[in-house]
């Protein structure tokens, strides 16, 4: 059954799945404390960045070991443009979304014939040359001191500077990002990149543009994490290469395992939990890192649909309770 | 000074050599990516200093030991994490080999506080003189044994009756099953043989190095450069290839600056996937329709 079929294209934009979006509106109001508003703000980047990872990897079936890459192209051309040109925030987060969006056509275009686990080599070691270019391209990156002095992001005059307003800046991003990715999914190019995902050579023979449907993916993959870098960067104020290790392009790719990969709330689910666990366990150390492991590998080999399995499950059981749907119709969440 | 760059270049060879011949055999016996290879290394070595330092038995007993148990940890991944995500879509493995992986970073983290240890020498410390050059007799020892392990596992995989069966697995692994060869136990043997592989890749290394708990994770890079340079799909490939790139990386390393040597194994890297995905010595394969 054609879970996704709307009946005009507005639909999608009043669509239920907004309303627990919407209700984030009022997080601000319960949690005033700074310290914790920071770590939200930071699960949203997060939710932003493997929102990217979830289009490519998640909807297109292209694995990605290198996404940080992504996101420090992005984060350093938002914060060297800030900083050395003295560019409003606008026109650098125009400019990291369009420079990171060429890397993305650059890298798609050698990955066009590489499959499985040659493409996961290809993307690890395109991370690990950003990451070392950052470090060692002294002049232009500032090495290993970073960018410092990045300023907030300020529209208009109004500047970003709080944790506060910067949840509310986040928001609307976020809120655009699911609405598109939406209605990605139910279109025609999200059709043809599930198909794509399944079987590349029977899509071919359907009909699609396998090249164009693949760059495609890989352009606003790398788009959404220029984004959220850029957003990373006026946020925090200071970026180093360190950030955007191939740690980073693991725990992104964790995220989205662990929420669920291809679906729409995997990624917002993902980074909640592995976000705010490394944050709030802190204090745990090591212990932190190894629990954290066994808890990775516990999900994959028992949950491997990932946190948004269950909550659709939750979901679905619900809707059957209510008499909304029947056995057979059930859909993801 | 070009003799001193290329003997380096062919002892961290070897060295590369041990660990992706386990690694690229492995690959090809179970389909999947483990991450943890290099942990392997690692372990072989920190096991072996552990023991020795911790319940004080001589070495001669802590580094055999190291190695069974570090073999029995492979083991352990393969069952755990690569045989219950055998229907998982690829990179369910690659990201369940590194999480254990930073499992047991994180434990060795907990030993060793951020600090590196300096393994015991377990050869005498006097150069070996050869044609006026000085040679640190561990370093022998690693060629020496290398090419023992190399000719004794190619001798295994040809003579004997369970390395017949492995290479069977990895030729084909349905028309092997239907011969009888239990598949499972193969796979878990060869994972096995692979584990020994890089444990004593470690045990050579550890006194000429530091031990840390960031070997592994050098060595899962290096691992993986070699074994895109000789393909996947060959079994001489990552040993012609580990040599090629050990030697290369200790000439621009000589010549150039040591800061370039990464750079240089994943440009290789790059050049290769892009011109020649299958490696040097790797048969290529197209997709079946």
């Amino acid at each position: 059954m054609d879970a996704g079929r709307k009946a005009n294209r507005y639909e999608f934009i009043l669509d239920k799945s907004n309303i627990p979006i919407v209700l984030l509106l009022l997080v601000p109001l319960w949690v005033k404390d700074s310290y914790h508003l920071q770590i939200i703000d930071i699960i949203g980047i997060y939710i932003l960045f493997s929102i990217s990872l979830n289009i490519l990897t998640g909807f297109l079936g292209q694995i990605s070991f290198g996404h940080a890459g992504f996101w420090g192209i992005g984060a350093y051309t938002s914060a060297l443009l800030s900083t050395k040109l003295h560019l409003p925030f606008c026109i650098d987060l125009v400019s990291a979304v369009g420079v990171t969006g060429i890397f993305g056509f650059a890298i798609g275009l050698p990955a066009l014939r590489l499959r499985g686990s040659y493409l996961a080599l290809a993307t690890l070691s395109f991370g690990l040359i950003i990451q070392m270019v950052l470090f060692r391209w002294v002049s232009f990156t500032n090495g290993p001191n970073g960018v410092n002095d990045i300023p907030p992001a300020s529209f208009w005059g109004m500047k970003f500077d709080t944790q506060v307003r910067f949840y509310y800046m986040l928001w609307c991003f976020l809120l655009i990002l699911h609405i598109f990715c939406k209605h990605l999914r139910w279109s025609r190019i999200g059709y043809a990149m599930q198909s794509v995902k399944t079987d590349e050579i029977a899509s071919s023979m359907a009909g699609i543009n396998v090249v164009r449907i693949k760059l495609l993916g890989f352009i606003l993959s790398a788009m959404i994490a220029g984004l959220s870098g850029s957003l990373l960067a006026h946020f925090m104020g200071y970026i180093a290469p360190e950030l955007f290790s191939v740690d980073a392009s693991i725990i992104v790719l964790t995220i989205m395992v662990l929420g669920g990969g291809g679906s729409l709330s995997g990624p917002w689910l993902g980074s909640a939990l592995i976000i705010g666990s490394s944050e709030y366990l802190r204090f745990l150390g090591h212990y932190r890192e190894i629990g954290y492991g066994i808890m990775i590998v516990l999900v994959l080999i028992f949950m491997p649909q990932g946190l948004q399995g269950a909550l659709s499950v939750v979901m679905n059981a619900v809707k059957r309770f209510a008499g909304n749907v029947s056995f057979r119709n059930q859909k993801p969440v | 000074m070009l003799i001193n760059l290329l003997f380096n270049g062919i002892v961290i060879g070897s060295i590369y050599t041990l660990t992706s011949l386990g690694f690229v055999f492995a690959y090809r016996s179970t389909g999947a990516f483990n991450f943890f290879h290099g942990e392997l290394y690692m372990l072989g070595a920190f096991l072996g200093f552990v023991l020795h330092g911790f319940f004080n038995l001589p070495l001669a007993i802590c580094l055999p030991l190291a190695i069974l148990i570090t073999g029995l940890s492979g083991i352990v991944v393969e069952r755990v994490a690569i045989r219950s995500l055998i229907w998982a879509p690829h990179y369910h493995v690659i990201i369940a080999t590194s999480a254990l992986g930073l499992v047991i970073r994180s434990s060795v983290l907990l030993y060793t506080k951020g600090q590196a240890k300096l393994f015991p020498q377990y050869l005498p410390s006097k150069d070996l003189s050869f044609l006026g050059l000085q040679f640190r007799p561990q370093k022998v020892l690693i060629i020496l044994m290398t090419v023992c392990l190399v000719l004794l596992l190619a001798i295994f995989l040809r003579s004997t009756r369970i390395g017949k069966a492995m290479r069977a697995i990895v030729s084909n692994m349905k028309a092997a099953s239907l011969m009888g060869i239990n598949a499972s136990w193969m796979q878990m043997l060869t994972f096995g043989l692979a584990s020994l592989l890089g444990a004593m890749a470690g045990v050579l290394a550890a006194p000429l190095f530091i031990v840390d708990a960031y070997m592994g994770l050098f060595m899962t890079f290096k691992i993986f450069c070699v074994s895109v340079l000789g393909g996947l799909n060959s079994t001489i490939g990552p040993i012609v290839a580990g040599y090629l790139l050990g030697i290369a990386e200790n000439l621009i390393g000589g010549y150039i600056s040591t800061d370039y040597q990464d750079i240089l194994s994943f440009a290789i890297v790059i050049f290769v996937l892009l011109v020649r995905p299958t490696g040097i010595l790797g048969k290529a394969s197209s997709p079946k329709v």
